[in-house]
């Protein structure tokens, strides 16, 4: 018993420490790019194309001379955008599906939870491809089409989550207690509802930041040469013969944001589970 | 059939020897006891005795032979050479103990599949059916057809036992393995193992309840922190223990300590305080599940309810909180109507009426810690300012005797023994005047289940309170209750005065309850 | 409380009559919801259809109206549409002027082919890590290199395959050569992330089944750590695996387009991308459709497989 809130329980948060900081990172450098480099995303320099990383483009230039480093950083508003938009249309949408489904008599309930099995058995990507396929290619699209993709995951949990809760012993011994309706609500129903949801949500916007990129990859997402982490690895692929860094650098920051999501979101869970992590 | 001599067992990462200079030994026919509570070390050395300690394990000892296998050092494949054909297992509730995705036939056959070279499918299946057959498993053709959760309780722990059987073992350790059972199958489990005892079988039955070992063993040891404190014939343990620990073991049982109010005779033209006039209710297809239960209860008295496991005595219980509503009947608090009135109307007076579950844990919020619990409930008390909560917090972690460094924790973190005392403590805060409670000590061992009883009394006769005492133990309601309901298939089958019931028990249910009690009582 | 153990096990004890008319009720939902959202969408398919000769006289497009149906209204369009579906007929692509089912039929070799290998892969690779990893390093070392695989997006990782095996190495063609070694580096990079998947749940399945108490049960009855993995907790870890099937196909379906695209390969994943950006609706409908066949029937399986596994989910609802 002693142990568990000594040095295990610091150790344990250690991922998670490191995860939010990588985010938060991330988010600074959405705000202010420039507060991390100087160079400009979009100006070209024949002269200086397909340069190796060096101390003055840590992730190199591409074709045109642009440097690679600060077109990530500036990718990643774009990300971010995606990653935290599509995932707060999707909560939100999710959340009132889920818990209307939960509160439905059983035929209702029935064929909302149908619908949404159905929907789950299509992985977000190809959803996400379906979506754009009925609503065409375009910026605003693809945003739209992650947001689709990921919403029917958000109502499942959102369901089970307020059906779980209702049934809750918690909520039976607040009533006995004589614990009013309207507080009930607010101090156990609602927090102990959103809790994994919001840390589903946050492992989330690292997959909904992935099937933007990957969307966007595919070319239907914004055109060149907006800096964008799927454009930018769509481009490099061209010149992986000859520059490697050109898809390999954005590649590895989407990867570092999907696994930093992940991990922040299982402590999150975790957390949220009233456990200490 | 096994000696240990001085054995000592250590765990890495814990602080004392998880088994500590254990000696004993069993002769075949015979039937060692071990008895303590969860954390003794009982199951450690059981384990110990199989070569089935974690990883990490350090085993000393003098001696420790199983079957006449020096078995000091043993590699695992002689390990696995002993287990199932010199030595078996039963551990408690065949349901997980048990592989859940296999039938009952093909469990009792892996034994001696294991051990024993290929045999035909017919002549394994025959097999089946005779060990099946032995530990009186009827019709055992369908059975080992079966799963687990298909069959009754008994009936899996039955199969338990032939499959620990099944490779003929000159050994058997059972591991708790009537605790999961009502009363009446625990005696007949407890009748089967004394015939594999019969048969020459050498048994090490382990359990935290003197009593329930008490009709099987011939020697008992009693365990504490690794350690046997006491070891004696059954008969003599019983009737003149020696350690202290032994004796407040023997104390703490139900049986032994009666708590009944100093016999608050229904006072004559007093209104009870709660009142249940034939209660009906029913579930789904025309089940009932509660069938006309009626009772007064006053002011410092207790009513208790008995009954196994499925004979509506929960949802007696719901009734009278208000919880579900009656199908017909009605119920009184304090002589105003409780049943059929509005949640809201309710409400104003659900402090008066308060209740406490077998296992609170899922009754406290995940996130609250013991704190924040008491908090919510004493900010409904209108008699405590804001102000005033902490103190109020702090007087009802006294009332309970819970020590105040625990304030901050949640109710996982508690044990649960501190739990059921903080559900109390939350009940306490609406200052109720009727108390129900559901089983709320059957979760616990046992001295901790004695000291919660005891808080019980005390804050009975302290307060006035009334309650009303939901329980599969027939012991623990005869020390607590003047007034006992005896439950089957949600029908009331005796009601009356405590000491009537139980010296002149009229109907055959309670009669077969009560020797299936006093089974395992005599001493 | 019970009623609502009666609810599930009611869900789960759908007869196999029941679980066909569920298939056939998603393949129609699919088709129907394709369609009208595919109607919805603005613009004039007999643009798309004229490609860059969109600049033709009205006549012209007014007989391409008539000969694709597309002047009759709506319902009359749904329902031949439904009518030709029946009959296997997915429609005439507006832009290759071929039936749809040949050009999906021409793809679907490779881009099986492709899935079918990525799936061996995955399998192996997860079959592996679950049953080699028995130390606590060797499983922290791989829990973090599964999080790096089910983490990496598939267009990244066959790029970086590329670069590393292909440019780098040369050990494997960087383009399509129609052999079986250009379909190496393709199903690695798509069984990656599936790989990861499984491994995880599967050893999650795994250690929960060795933690369960009937393990003690039957160590204690002499049997061989083999005996219980192959007899007992296998199974328990099946149990819970096999629900990921229907999330796996689609992950690979999903994936082939990327891969396809990142290896220039040709495939079904081609054939959806270029009609989804062109816009050639009668292409996307035949996708839309046969991916929910496909899942139906996965999902069949699945149900009926879980069923054999784990006979609690077909019992009666055990309440003591």
């Amino acid at each position: 018993m002693s142990g568990v809130f000594g040095q295990r329980t610091l150790q344990r948060r250690v991922p998670a420490l490191l995860a939010a900081a990588f985010l938060l990172l991330l988010v600074m450098s959405a705000v202010a790019p420039a507060l991390f480099t100087s160079a400009d995303p979009l100006q070209t320099d024949v002269a200086a194309a397909l340069l190796q990383p060096s101390r003055h483009h840590p992730f190199g230039t591409d074709q045109a001379g642009r440097d690679v480093f600060s077109r990530v950083l500036y990718g990643s508003r774009y990300s971010l955008v995606i990653g935290f938009g599509a995932t707060a249309i999707a909560l939100a949408i999710g959340l009132a599906v889920g818990a209307a489904a939960a509160s439905m008599r059983r035929f209702g309930d029935g064929v909302l939870s149908r619908a949404i099995e159905i929907v789950m058995a299509f992985p977000e990507f190809l959803l996400a491809l379906i979506v754009i396929a009925i609503i065409g290619p375009g910026e605003s699209s693809l945003l739209i089409a992650v947001a689709i993709a990921v919403m029917p995951a958000y109502a499942r949990v959102a369901r089970v989550q307020t059906l779980v809760v209702r049934r809750a012993g918690y909520i039976e011994a607040a009533r006995t207690l004589g614990v009013a309706r309207t507080s009930t609500l607010l101090r156990h129903i609602i927090p102990n509802t959103l809790g994994p949801l919001l840390a589903m949500a946050t492992m989330g916007v690292g997959t909904a930041i992935a099937a933007g990129a990957g969307l966007s990859f595919l070319g239907l997402g914004p055109k060149p040469p907006t800096p964008e982490w799927g454009l930018i690895l769509s481009e490099g692929r061209n010149f992986l013969a000859t520059a490697w860094w050109i898809a390999v650098f954005p590649g590895l920051v989407i990867t570092a944001t999907v696994i930093a999501t992940s991990l922040l979101g299982r402590h999150l869970q975790f957390v949220s589970a009233g456990r200490r992590p | 059939m096994i000696e240990v001599r001085n054995l000592r067992v250590d765990l890495p990462g814990t602080r004392g020897p998880a088994v500590d200079g254990i000696s004993l030994s069993i002769a075949p026919g015979e039937c060692l006891a071990i008895v303590g509570e969860s954390g003794a070390g009982k199951s450690m050395l059981a384990r110990t005795l199989l070569g089935l300690t974690p990883a990490g394990a350090a085993i000393t000892a003098d001696e420790l032979s199983v079957n006449g296998v020096d078995v000091r050092g043993l590699g695992e494949a002689g390990w696995r050479a002993l287990r199932g054909a010199s030595i078996a297992l039963v551990s408690q509730d065949a349901l997980v103990a048990l592989d859940p995705l296999r039938r009952v036939g093909r469990e009792i056959a892996e034994p001696f599949e294991v051990h024993e070279k290929r045999m035909p499918r017919l002549e394994r299946d025959q097999r089946v059916q005779r060990l099946l057959q032995r530990v009186a498993v009827p019709e055992p053709l369908l059975r080992a057809g079966q799963f687990a959760h298909e069959l009754s309780g008994g009936l899996r722990q039955r199969a338990l036992i032939a499959s620990a059987l099944a490779a003929n073992p000159a050994i058997l350790i059972a591991d708790e393995p009537t605790t999961a059972l009502d009363v009446t199958v625990q005696a007949q489990i407890l009748r089967l193992l004394a015939e594999l005892k019969a048969s020459g079988i050498a048994v090490l039955l382990i359990s935290h309840d003197l009593l329930v070992v008490a009709e099987l063993a011939d020697r008992i040891a009693v365990m504490q922190r690794g350690r046997f404190v006491e070891v004696a014939p059954a008969a003599t343990l019983l009737a003149d223990p020696q350690h202290p620990y032994t004796r407040e073991l023997l104390a703490a049982a139900p049986s032994n300590r009666p708590r009944a109010a100093a016999a608050p005779a229904a006072p004559t033209g007093a209104t009870p305080l709660l009142s249940a006039r034939s209660l009906m209710k029913s579930y789904g297809r025309g089940v009932r599940a509660v069938d006309d239960v009626s009772f007064d209860l006053f002011a410092g008295g207790t009513v208790g309810i008995v009954g196994e496991s499925g004979s509506g005595k929960t949802t007696v219980a719901k009734l009278l909180l208000g919880i579900d509503e009656t199908d017909s009947g009605t119920v009184l608090l304090d002589d105003k109507p409780w049943s059929g009135v509005s949640e809201s109307r309710r409400r104003a007076r659900r402090g008066q009426i308060q209740l406490i579950h077998q296992d609170s844990l899922g009754t406290f919020d995940p996130r609250y810690s013991a704190q924040r619990i008491l908090a919510e409930a004493t900010g409904l008390d209108s008699a405590v300012t804001r102000a005033g909560r902490p103190a109020r917090i702090h007087e009802l972690f006294d009332q309970v005797e819970l020590p105040r460094a625990l304030l901050a924790r949640r109710a996982q973190e508690l044990s649960g023994g501190q739990r059921q005392r903080l559900a109390i403590a939350r009940a306490l805060a609406r200052r109720p005047r009727v108390l129900v409670l559901d089983e709320p000590v059957s979760a616990l061992d046992v001295l901790i289940q004695s000291h919660v009883l005891d808080l019980l009394a005390t804050l009975r006769e302290r307060m006035g309170l009334a309650m009303v005492f939901i329980s599969h133990d027939l012991a623990v309601v005869r020390g607590l209750c003047d007034q006992v309901l005896v439950m089957k298939e949600g029908r009331v089958v005796e009601q009356g005065a405590t000491e009537t019931i139980f010296r002149l028990p009229q109907h055959a249910f309670t009669r077969q309850l009560l020797a299936a009690a006093r089974l395992v009582e005599q001493a | 409380m019970k009623n609502s153990e009666q609810h599930t096990s009611g869900l789960r004890r759908r007869t196999l009559f029941g679980r066909l008319g569920g298939m056939v009720l998603v393949v129609w939902g699919a088709a129907t919801v394709g369609f009208l959202a595919l109607r919805l969408v603005p613009g004039d398919p007999v643009d798309v259809m004229l490609g860059v000769h969109a600049d033709v006289s009205e006549s012209v497009r007014e007989s391409v109206r008539a000969d694709w149906g597309l002047a009759d209204p709506p319902i009359m369009q749904y329902l031949a549409y439904l009518g030709r579906l029946v009959r296997g007929d997915l429609g005439t692509s507006y832009r290759l002027q071929s039936p749809v089912a040949d050009i999906i039929g021409a793809q679907l070799v490779p881009t099986v082919a492709l899935m079918t290998l990525a799936l061996a892969v995955a399998l192996v690779l997860a079959a592996g890590s679950a049953l080699l990893a028995r130390g606590a390093r060797s499983r922290a070392l791989l829990s973090m290199l599964e999080l790096f695989a089910v983490s990496s997006p598939t267009f990244w990782t066959g790029l970086v395959l590329i670069s590393i095996f292909g440019f780098g190495l040369g050990w494997f063609p960087v383009v399509a050569t129609g052999g079986i070694a250009a379909l190496v580096l393709p199903a690695v990079t798509l069984a990656l992330p599936v790989a990861g998947i499984i491994s995880q749940v599967f050893r999650q399945g795994l250690d929960a089944a060795s933690a369960l108490p009937f393990v003690d049960t039957v160590r204690a009855r002499g049997a061989t750590h083999a005996r219980l993995v192959v007899r007992h907790t296998l199974r328990h870890a099946a149990a819970n695996s096999v629900t990921l099937t229907g999330y796996i196909v689609g992950s690979l379906l999903g994936g082939s387009v990327l891969v396809e695209t990142v290896f220039a390969r040709p495939g079904l994943g081609r054939v959806a991308l270029n009609a989804i950006i062109n816009r050639d609706i009668p292409i996307v409908l035949g996708i839309i459709v046969l991916a929910a066949v496909v899942f139906s029937i996965v999902n069949l399986l699945v149900d009926l497989l879980a069923d054999r596994i784990d006979p609690r989910l077909t019992a009666p609802a055990v309440y003591s």
